[in-house]
């Protein structure tokens, strides 16, 4: 369990660059702490993914400082970078991004076998706990291809949580699922980041997810912003995203 | 990090990347093995045919005798040139005449006929494949006569056969065959003891020509020159001596040096098209599953684990390429080797099972350099290209 009092994600003035000198993320600062959920809205090419990657380590950003569960992570090698990115981040792709040749079992103990030795007691207990907390026990055997959209999400997101990591990150996690299997899927995902605490950043396009969660934040211009008013449906959401463009 | 897992469910994930990739390491294999083991095959032929011939002693022909008084002479220089050396050796006398007509029934033949005595065979080991050497002692009534295999069987001069020999200017002398030897050549060829047909070679005097060989470990053809001199000097005599070196081994060695070399270059040839194959059906894979790196990194493996599960991928597959190129390298050597060796009647060394390791170490030495161009582009892969897949 994480400590809700201490901030999980915390970023000063961070900023990035394209690699043409474009300016995509300017003095960005942002905080989020154990069990709050938060969304990412914004326009295409507005810098949501980047600024996701950059804090799910996946990308570097230029200056700034980004704190994770209390370390400074601009301090790090890359290789207790990468030993972080596994154990403290969990990734829900827009794909589902499941490895096709291995089995949902394999998938969900993906994250296990990257780890070290300590990690791996019970590790298949474990991985059918978080199969069976999707709803997925049965599946266990099956490879995705032979599972539906939301399956293989649900399977997406017991592999993201295997490791109780105190960030999740899901980057438009319902945007190949229809509505109805979008919205189970969502709410399954903050059932589970409730229970364990963890910190879930969201970046979506569907203002239907983004208004299930706590807070919601809009990037604009490099730059980002807290919603202080939530859009209450659809068109008002458009509404107010082409407004503010 | 379970990456030897991770490695092998790589290899069992991708059926067909693995079946192609094991399929050139094969052929690469079985390719370069076979290519040496024919060549090792054929310097082992020759070694043996060279061993027949002379033996790895430094071997020197001495000629130049003629006439009657030719082996009476090569008796005399023989025993001179033996106390020359230090170090103990052999030498033997050999005649021969340049008209020798063999008949076996009734048929004329066309055989090499080499006078010689008993001592031959301590400077050409010729194993005997039947019956027995020719011999000093008397007690026979007719001459006996040794042929070679390549006599026997074409001609049909087995042990027992009666032939006769005879020149233009003698009568035929009766002989019989009292044994057949492996002597590495493959024309027809008969040794016959020259005490038995003594009367018979004087007979034909004026067309004798005799010959020294001398085998000793210290043997020289400078020494052996100079030793000739000295005695034609003390007697008078002015024979032109033709000394000679023969070094059969070292001889076909050099010979069969080039041969090798380009049996190698087929080889590494061979194994050149494997490594470009190898490599792009890795480069291949590599574009496929860098969805699968990315996640794999996204989920915590490091930079240099993406790599190594790679290299270890192509250990796999090199291993079971091995196991399945081994026992094919070793059925394509028994038919390269029956292939080569069979027209010099000597039997083709076994399979070295030193290959077998070879051919591993070969085929893992292959996988690994046709895997570094995959691998480069796998550490490469950019982990956040799987957000936006």
């Amino acid at each position: 369990m994480n400590n809700p009092q201490a901030p999980v994600v915390e970023i000063r003035t961070v900023s990035k660059s394209l690699p043409d000198g474009r300016a995509l993320l300017t003095d960005i600062s942002l905080e989020a702490r154990a069990g709050e959920s938060l969304a990412l809205i914004g326009k295409s090419g507005s810098g949501k993914s980047t600024l996701l990657a950059t804090l799910g380590l996946m990308d570097k950003f230029d200056s700034g400082i980004y704190m994770l569960n209390g370390r400074d992570t601009s301090k790090l090698s890359q290789s207790r970078i990468d030993d972080i990115r596994g154990s403290s981040v969990g990734f829900v792709f827009q794909r589902f991004s499941l490895i096709p040749h291995l089995s949902v079992m394999e998938n969900v103990l993906a994250p296990l076998r990257q780890s070290s030795r300590r990690h791996r007691n019970g590790m298949r207990a474990r991985a059918l706990a978080e199969l069976d907390a999707v709803g997925l026990a049965d599946a266990w055997k099956k490879r995705p291809r032979q599972l539906s959209g939301g399956e293989q999400q649900r399977v997406a997101i017991a592999r993201a949580l295997i490791r109780r990591p105190a960030l999740l990150l899901a980057d438009e996690p319902t945007g190949s699922l229809d509505i109805e299997t979008g919205a189970h899927v969502v709410g399954q995902m903050l059932d589970l980041v409730a229970q364990h605490l963890t910190c879930l950043i969201v970046v979506t396009h569907d203002i239907d997810v983004a208004s299930k969660m706590q807070r919601i934040f809009e990037l604009r211009r490099g730059g980002v912003s807290e919603l202080t008013e939530r859009p209450t449906n659809r068109l008002a959401a458009a509404a107010h995203l082409s407004e503010r463009a | 990090m379970q990456v030897g897992r991770v490695a092998w469910q790589g290899v069992v994930g991708f059926p067909v990347r693995t079946v192609l990739t094991c399929l050139g390491l094969v052929v690469g294999i079985v390719g370069i093995v076979s290519v040496y083991s024919a060549s090792g095959t054929v310097e082992a032929t020759v070694t043996q045919r060279a061993m027949l011939a002379g033996g790895p002693v430094t071997t020197i022909d001495i000629s130049g005798l003629t006439g009657a008084t030719a082996l009476d002479e090569a008796h005399h220089v023989e025993g001179e040139l033996l106390q020359t050396f230090a170090r103990p050796g052999n030498a033997t006398i050999t005649a021969a005449l340049p008209s020798v007509r063999v008949t076996i029934g009734s048929q004329f033949h066309d055989v090499d006929v080499v006078f010689a005595e008993p001592s031959l065979r301590a400077i050409r080991p010729f194993p005997l494949v039947s019956g027995n050497w020719i011999s000093d002692k008397p007690g026979y009534l007719l001459p006996h006569v040794v042929v070679n295999q390549p006599m026997a069987q074409q001609l049909n001069a087995g042990v027992g056969s009666d032939i006769s020999l005879g020149t233009s200017a003698s009568d035929s002398m009766p002989a019989v065959v009292s044994g057949v030897v492996l002597d590495g050549g493959v024309a027809p060829s008969m040794y016959v003891s020259i005490n038995d047909v003594r009367e018979f070679l004087v007979e034909n005097g004026s067309q004798l020509s005799a010959s020294i060989e001398l085998s000793s470990p210290g043997a020289d053809v400078q020494t052996v020159e100079r030793r000739l001199s000295q005695l034609s000097s003390l007697s008078n005599e002015s024979t032109t001596w033709d000394v000679k070196r023969r070094d059969t081994i070292q001889q076909l060695a050099s010979e069969i040096l080039a041969t090798r070399s380009s049996f190698l270059a087929v080889g590494l040839l061979g194994l050149l098209a494997s490594i470009f194959a190898i490599s792009n059906v890795g480069l291949s894979s590599v574009r496929e599953r860098a969805i699968e790196l990315s996640i794999r990194r996204a989920v915590g493996a490091r930079r240099r684990q993406i790599p190594l599960i790679m290299i270890i991928e192509s250990q796999i597959i090199a291993v079971f390429a091995g196991a399945i190129a081994i026992p094919l390298s070793s059925l394509f050597y028994s038919l390269i080797g029956s292939t080569f060796s069979a027209p010099y009647g000597v039997s083709s060394p076994p399979y070295p099972w030193i290959y077998a390791l070879v051919g591993v170490a070969i085929g893992m030495a292959t996988a690994l350099v046709g895997s570094l161009a995959p691998t480069v582009r796998a550490n490469s892969v950019q982990i956040a290209t799987v957000m936006r897949e």
